[in-house]
């Protein structure tokens, strides 16, 4: 089998009369962190659901070499997925839910299961119903890390979650899911917390990939010029992609080198996923309002 | 069932009450495996490697170590990397900061990529490049099989290279400030200093 474990050329996925997703294509090879980053309705459940078959999409997609709508209990032995909409059973107990995903999954390891719960303060004995939100999200992805799988996708994993469980969450991700052969695909839009968790970068904009770029790649394409004051009208006038504030003064951003009168004038920083994210997918609320709820 | 729901209730709230004492020993206390360097997760450790030498020369490309972002200020925090060095750097700088304090000591294993990626939130390919550029400067070396360790001598090296980078860098602009407010060497408290 190849490397790649999703292909995807031209996926087109509507709503009725609205296009969720626009011809969007991209590769995942393996061993990668991918996030999928795009304003709420920029299309990125949708875009995951389709990878996981639970909808159809126009346009070629292969997930792990199957297609994922008429291959999906196939595929999802090998795919691990946890939706934005992720519930465990509030009567279960954690116990339980071990056992009974040890006799519904053909990859799934009870005693890995148990090694990453160990590494929380969730204890087997307990109740999902006793459980705080954050200590929910960990236990699905300890269960779901003990699946013996090649591919990873989080819906929002960590929406709502408080500042120690969302570290706690990521932390689990890279440490013991991430082993240079799997890859994961995680959507979300706070973007600034697991940029550095990538390695690649999918960004949306009301259905239309904005970018699909390698982080190292961004670094070498994107460049960002922190300036002051004095010479904000030149930046202006060289039409960056973005002007924002940066600490101690303005920076300027520009796809490809900037003209070289302006290098003098400025200091290179690293650009940051934030502000390619708000350069690339402005107005989020602009085209919103009519299509309110479609789903 | 009004009595199972206020037991659920009940039962709901100790998670949540016990979240604070659990942000503070949870670095600690639940991650035994990354904590190779004795006190890898102590916040008192990271703040001494994290000790700024000079304020003055942040993010001027001569400040290699010692000159760190400020990060990490309280361990729960998610990490912040500032925006003038690539993170592989910051975090090179910070993992050689920690060696010239001794942790991991000459002939140890630094910590694995994957425990330093889950501690620090890093992709792990930023972390191999962070180590590689560690073994660029001859602090530490690949043992096939077994990961990196740190190289006999590293302490030493990075020493060396501390005080050249001091020599050349801060110490003349030290100068100039001390002439500038008439300051000598008596005047100067050598002592207290630890």
């Amino acid at each position: 089998m190849s490397d790649l474990l999703i292909e995807a050329h031209e996926l087109t996925m509507r709503y009725g009369p609205r296009t969720a997703v626009d011809h969007v294509s991209f590769q995942i090879p393996k061993g990668r962190v991918f996030g999928l980053l795009g304003h709420n309705g920029a299309g990125k459940t949708t875009l995951m659901k389709a990878l996981v078959g639970l909808l159809p999409a126009q346009g070629q997609l292969r997930v792990l070499g199957l297609d994922p709508l008429r291959e999906r209990v196939k595929l999802l032995e090998q795919v691990c997925w946890i939706p934005d909409v992720a519930v465990l059973p509030r009567w279960a107990r954690v116990s339980e839910l071990i056992t009974m995903l040890g006799g519904l999954h053909p990859r799934f390891s009870a005693e890995r299961a148990r090694t990453l719960l160990a590494r929380t303060d969730v204890s087997l004995r307990d109740k999902v119903s006793s459980l705080s939100k954050g200590m929910v999200v960990q236990t699905h992805l300890a269960l779901m890390a003990a699946i013996d799988a090649r591919l990873m996708i989080l819906d929002e994993p960590t929406l709502g979650l408080d500042v120690i469980s969302r570290k706690a969450f990521y932390e689990m991700l890279i440490d013991e899911w991430c082993d240079g052969e799997r890859s994961v695909i995680v959507s979300t839009h706070q973007v600034e917390e697991i940029e550095t968790l990538l390695s690649d970068v999918l960004m949306l904009n009301e259905g239309k990939l904005a970018l699909a770029i390698s982080l190292e790649d961004v670094d070498r394409r994107f460049v960002a010029l922190s300036h002051d004051a004095a010479v904000a009208a030149d930046m202006e006038a060289a039409h960056p992609l973005l002007r924002y504030r940066v600490q101690g003064g303005s920076a300027a951003l520009f796809d490809g080198e900037p003209p070289q009168h302006l290098l003098p004038l400025g200091r290179r920083i690293r650009p940051s996923l934030v502000d390619l994210f708000v350069a690339l997918t402005r107005r989020p609320e602009a085209h919103r309002t009519q299509f309110q709820d479609a789903r | 069932m009004t009595e199972a729901a206020a037991a659920t209730r009940s039962l709901a709230w100790l998670p949540g009450g016990l979240r604070e004492q659990v942000g503070q020993a949870a670095t600690r206390a639940r991650r035994p495996a990354p904590a190779r360097g004795p006190g890898a997760g102590d916040p008192a450790v990271r703040r001494r490697g994290m000790q700024p030498v000079a304020a003055g020369s942040r993010g001027a490309p001569a400040a290699r170590y010692g000159v760190l972002p400020q990060q990490h200020t309280t361990v729960m925090q998610m990490p912040h990397w500032d925006q003038q060095l690539p993170i592989y750097q910051q975090l090179a700088d910070m993992l050689a900061a920690r060696l010239l304090d001794g942790e991991p000591a000459e002939g140890e294993p630094m910590p694995s990529v994957r425990a330093l990626a889950g501690q620090y939130l890093l992709n792990p390919l930023t972390v191999t490049r962070a180590l590689q550029a560690l073994g660029d400067e001859g602090l530490v070396e690949a043992r096939r099989g077994l990961g990196m360790f740190v190289r006999p001598g590293a302490r030493e090296r990075l020493r060396s290279i501390e005080r050249e980078r001091f020599l050349h860098d801060e110490w003349p602009r030290l100068r100039q400030r001390l002439r500038r407010l008439g300051l000598g060497p008596a005047d100067l408290n050598w002592e207290a200093l630890q």
